[in-house]
């Protein structure tokens, strides 16, 4: 492992910015001092700009978009998750949420070193198209938002049960910069609607791209498979909050049920027994 | 007492009416799921499916339940409407959805008893060989159908801040419309063409990448199902481009195989850079010291001079290249002989006292040469007007309604080339769907928001005045 760290000062760099991000934010759900939530953002925007400057880096150094393997699908899934917090951040002037943000971008480089690949490997004639990057940029634009959305369900729910937190979600200087308490069930209904629009998008993109490739847009191959599942389900969710009794908790559940299924999607192809029969499963996995 | 026998009849279908009429919203909902399964499921007892008999019982079965739900008394339309009987269902289709993933698919009948005991029968008599194909799940998709086109009609006539809820829902149908089409209507086949002048006009048949039977012969043998394609298709030329030729130095560990054997597993690998120190795992290290474009075994003074300046040779053309690492283990260095790239002694163990066990090897080497793409050179012939194309993967051609694609080479034959011939009437409507959901939903959730507000801040100050 630590060879790897001493080749790449850069990957080091920003996992100890996101890191550091991850403590200032922290620090910010206890200060009352402006200047620390405000330091937390700007080491996450210093941490978001490493890792596209990685992004960058191996785009170039591959030739070609780096989307291939698992591992730096990983690098750009961190990216995506930081960069989509940084825009609720700003949308409903909150700082609460940073350090699950921090913890996902982190956690997704950290995880990123446990399957680096041994070389970059070229891009295949079925992925070098003009569908592949609008296709992967909104699928991960997607689950960096369905990821915000489960941070907040999470926040919802331990707050419904540990005063610590409700304290935490209750206006502070450093973290609820808009002086007004949160509609937290409100924020995860938004993420999740972005996120669905753009996994929407996503699924559908990725069916033209099949049909150009392959002549058929959609072939129930377990990747699909769980895809559609993912858009079933926040379907699910944001049908059912239009149903008596599915708002509060068990609606943040749904949420969180919703960014599982995602994390299957992405993650646990191999473990399905039909994985053989797919031709989504990353290399490096 | 009644003495009308008809009055009878009547009178227990009145209440049952009445009783279905005053089932709660749960228990209808329940009774639409299951009913659906259980009747497609009965179905395929009696009915061979297939994709025709898939597209019928699917259509028959939505405008039934659709034509049900505006007849029968006690809002049945409304909870087919219902965000509850829509949020089942999409939970039902998706854990349709998981079973298709969780079985394996489309494999032959009497492979499910092998591989899953008792429990194979029960999958290939159920249909879940091929969920997708069953007709419990189109029954399943026809529910789905009839849910939009009642919620699509809900919103009917179409507002400004119902329209993105009434263009998804649209989109919805306007795909399944093309699925259907595509179900019931599209030919794929296979193409096996070869440059040698010759031409076919054919296309052999397939389903799930399978070629299609349409009999036996009465050697037993497969008659394989064709379809005309309606001109000539020539193959003139077939290319495999590979990206350009690399080298590396690799570093490799021993791992243990499942069956106890051991192999060796790239570990990592860097390009051939001289003079920069890389660092190994296990915390060793190594220098690439001298590279040598066209390595001569015994010409010392040839391999001298195109050896001394390393960081100009890495531009040049390498033909028989051949490196010098100086590898360093605990300390202690040691400098390789020249590995040549293209020979057999282009390894050297880490570390490199053959006393000790080798915890890996360095190997300066060529890279797989990975395909970067397959061309077919193409003419299609119709009536005396020919047309060449270019066909490779992501790049089909399209002539009088046929698609083709890119899909098999022979890495021993270089003048076959295999491609998929797709015609597919309903590939137009999925799209025209797709499209409308996108615009669909990015209206409902991002336009009609502004449009409740705009509507609140007209609405709000005239309030306000009225006070």
């Amino acid at each position: 492992m630590l060879y790897i760290l001493a080749e790449h000062p850069w990957f080091v760099a920003a996992s100890a910015a996101y890191a550091t991000a991850l403590a200032l934010y922290a620090a910010a759900w206890k200060s009352t001092r402006q200047v620390v939530g405000r330091l937390a953002t700007a080491v996450m925007c210093a941490a978001l700009a490493m890792n596209l400057a990685l992004i960058a880096g191996r785009w170039i150094q591959a030739d070609r978009p780096p989307f291939k393997s698992l591992f730096e699908s990983l690098v750009f899934l961190s990216f995506t998750t930081g960069a989509v917090y940084l825009v609720m951040e700003r949308l409903y002037r909150t700082r609460i949420f940073g350090v699950l943000a921090a913890v996902g971008s982190f956690g997704a480089l950290a995880y990123a070193v446990t399957k680096w690949d041994a070389e970059i490997v070229k891009l295949p004639p079925a992925l070098q198209s003009g569908w592949f990057v609008p296709h992967v940029v909104v699928y991960f634009v997607g689950y960096g938002a369905a990821f915000f959305a489960t941070a907040v369900a999470v926040v919802q729910l331990a707050a419904g049960r540990w005063q610590w937190v409700r304290n935490l979600v209750s206006v502070r200087v450093g973290t609820v910069l808009s002086g007004q308490a949160l509609d937290l069930e409100q924020i995860t209904y938004d993420a999740v609607k972005f996120s669905f629009t753009l996994l929407t998008v996503g699924l559908l993109l990725g069916s033209v791209w099949a049909k150009s490739a392959w002549g058929d847009y959609w072939v129930w191959d377990p990747k699909e498979n769980w895809s559609l599942v993912t858009w079933l389900v926040y379907g699910a969710y944001l049908h059912l909050r239009r149903v008596k009794g599915w708002r509060g908790e068990r609606a943040a559940w749904l949420a969180i049920v919703g960014f599982g299924v995602v994390m299957f999607t992405y993650l646990g192809m191999e473990l399905l027994p039909t994985a053989q029969q797919s031709a989504h499963v990353y290399t490096g996995q | 007492m009644n003495d009308n026998p008809s009055a009878t009849a009547v009178a227990p279908q009145a209440s049952k009416l009445q009783a279905l009429a005053g089932m709660s919203e749960q228990s209808k909902v329940v009774l639409l799921v299951a009913g659906a399964m259980v009747t497609g499921g009965l179905l395929q007892l009696f009915v061979e499916p297939g994709p025709k008999a898939l597209v019928a019982a699917g259509a028959i079965a939505g405008v039934a339940t659709f034509v049900l739900s505006r007849t029968l008394p006690g809002r049945w339309r409304e909870t087919m409407a219902g965000f509850r009987f829509t949020s089942v269902l999409l939970v039902a289709l998706g854990l349709c959805a998981i079973l298709g993933t969780l079985i394996l698919q489309g494999r032959p009948l009497q492979e499910y008893p092998a591989k899953y005991g008792v429990v194979g029968d029960a999958i290939v008599a159920a249909r879940l060989d091929d969920v997708f194909h069953s007709l419990w799940f189109g029954c399943l998709i026809a529910l789905f159908g009839a849910a939009v086109v009642n919620s699509a009609l809900l919103r009917w006539p179409v507002k400004l801040r119902s329209l993105g809820f009434f263009t998804c829902h649209l989109g919805l149908l306007t795909t399944l419309l093309g699925a259907g089409l595509s179900c019931a209507f599209a030919v794929r086949g296979r193409v096996d063409l070869l440059a040698d002048g010759s031409t076919v006009n054919r296309v052999h048949v397939t389903r799930a990448g399978q070629p299609q039977a349409k009999g036996y012969d009465a050697a037993g043998n497969a008659i394989l199902a064709t379809a005309p394609l309606g001109f000539e298709l020539r193959l003139d030329r077939f290319d495999l481009v590979r990206y350009a030729t690399e080298f590396r130095i690799g570093y490799y560990e021993p791992r243990k195989l499942p069956d106890g054997r051991m192999d060796w597993r790239l570990k990592a690998s860097f390009d051939p850079e001289p003079g920069q120190r890389h660092l190994l795992p296990g915390g060793s290290s190594f220098t690439l010291t001298r590279l040598f474009s066209d390595y001569r075994p015994g010409d010392e003074a040839a391999n001298l001079a195109q050896g001394r300046d390393a960081a100009k040779t890495v531009k040049q053309e390498l033909k028989n290249p051949a490196a010098v690492l100086q590898v360093a283990v605990d300390g202690s260095a040691v400098t390789s002989p020249p590995l040549v790239a293209l020979g057999e002694s282009n390894y050297l163990p880490v570390p490199p006292d053959a006393r000790q066990v080798p915890r890996g090897i360095l190997a300066f080497e060529k890279r797989d040469e990975e395909a970067k793409s397959y061309q077919s050179h193409v003419t299609a012939i119709a009536g005396g007007v020919s047309q060449k194309a270019l066909v490779s993967v992501n790049d089909p051609f399209t002539f009088e309604g046929w698609t083709f694609y890119q899909v098999n080479y022979d890495p021993r034959n270089p003048k076959y080339s295999g491609l998929d011939a797709v015609h597919d009437p309903g590939v137009n409507f999925v799209f025209v769907g797709f499209a409308l959901i996108i615009a669909g939903v990015s209206y409902m959730f991002y336009v009609e928001r502004h449009l409740g507000r705009r509507r609140r801040a007209e609405v709000e100050p005239k309030v306000k005045a009225a006070v």
